[in-house]
């Protein structure tokens, strides 16, 4: 038996332009499942579960300014969408800095100019074993993370984490 | 003659009926929902700071300059400037001690511009506009790199 016939099907069963056309539908609707279930395709196949989280972030350290713009109910977002959690609680804290002074010695104190900022957010996220995931970022305690809001993208890391039901 | 139904045939037309219908719910999906508001005409006043700027080159920076970007004239104007010491901290006789760096200054800018907004995204000529980022602050005289400080205030 022939590969391609002369009528141009492939093993006399099917037409070579019919089989790339349905491969290339098969594409585009893998694409377009992909693209608004806002996952990936291997999550829509496998066993992913939403949990309620709430985790804290540690800011790196800006001028106090900053901060003005992050309240308690601030909904979080990611790029162009919002994030199914809120804001729970902000707390200031000091930015600790050890430096030389003229004797040699170290000294450590809180930095006068710049704070660090302790946001706790209460947040729906998706978790497939071993990986919580909020929207794009994985959410593991040590990861850096770009604390977004409407109003904020600042860069901090992620010190605590707990599941809440 | 009777005519034979191909069933790849059905399949590529159950395909394209699919992708119709997909088209057809992406196209007719609702944009303002739950809060969800787009628009290009959206008022922001935020605050950017810098000291990158040479010495003496914040007093170019005045109150009604316009923004330019893209090589075109933005709806965002400087509605207020202050240019401060730039102060650093040193370690001197087992004491933080704050010292004035004499060859910087902290020039902060106040702008309010008309941005577009997507939902919780908003930018101006192409700049996301949110407090931490970096943001290209132009005129027709200066160009700096500065730092969005905050969002000073906001249309609903």
């Amino acid at each position: 038996m022939k590969l391609i016939t002369r009528e141009g099907k492939l093993f006399n069963k099917i037409h070579i332009f019919d089989l790339l056309f349905l491969i290339l539908v098969f594409v585009v609707i893998l694409g377009a499942v992909s693209k608004f279930s806002g996952k990936n395709i291997i999550n829509l196949t496998t066993n992913t579960e939403n949990v309620m989280v709430e985790f804290t972030v540690e800011t790196y350290p800006f001028h106090e300014d900053y901060f003005a713009s992050i309240e308690v109910g601030d909904k979080l977002a990611e790029d162009k969408k919002y994030i199914n959690g809120t804001v729970t609680n902000i707390q200031i804290i000091d930015n600790m800095l050890a430096l030389p002074d003229n004797n040699g010695q170290m000294v450590t104190a809180s930095d006068p100019f710049k704070k660090k900022a302790l946001v706790t957010s209460r947040v729906e996220m998706s978790y497939k074993d071993p990986v919580y995931k909020m929207g794009k970022e994985e959410m593991v305690v040590g990861n850096v993370f770009f604390f977004t809001t409407e109003k904020v993208k600042l860069s901090s890391v992620i010190v605590d984490f707990k599941i809440v039901k | 003659m009777k005519r034979k139904i191909n069933s790849i045939d059905i399949l590529i037309a159950l395909g394209i009926l699919v992708l119709l219908f997909g088209a057809y719910k992406y196209m007719s999906r609702s944009q303002v929902d739950d809060g969800f508001i787009i628009s290009s005409d959206h008022r922001v006043s935020f605050m950017v700071e810098t000291d990158k700027l040479p010495l003496g080159m914040g007093e170019r920076i005045h109150v009604g300059d316009q923004l330019v970007a893209s090589g075109r004239y933005q709806d965002a104007y400087v509605t207020d400037v202050s240019i401060a010491d730039s102060k650093e901290v040193i370690a001197s006789g087992g004491a933080f001690v704050e010292v004035v760096n004499p060859t910087k200054e902290l020039v902060r800018v106040t702008v309010d511009a008309k941005v577009n907004k997507y939902g919780p995204y908003r930018d101006l000529s192409g700049q996301e506009i949110k407090a931490g980022l970096d943001f290209w602050f132009k005129t027709d005289e200066v160009v700096t790199l500065t730092k969005i400080v905050q969002m000073v205030e906001e249309e609903n």
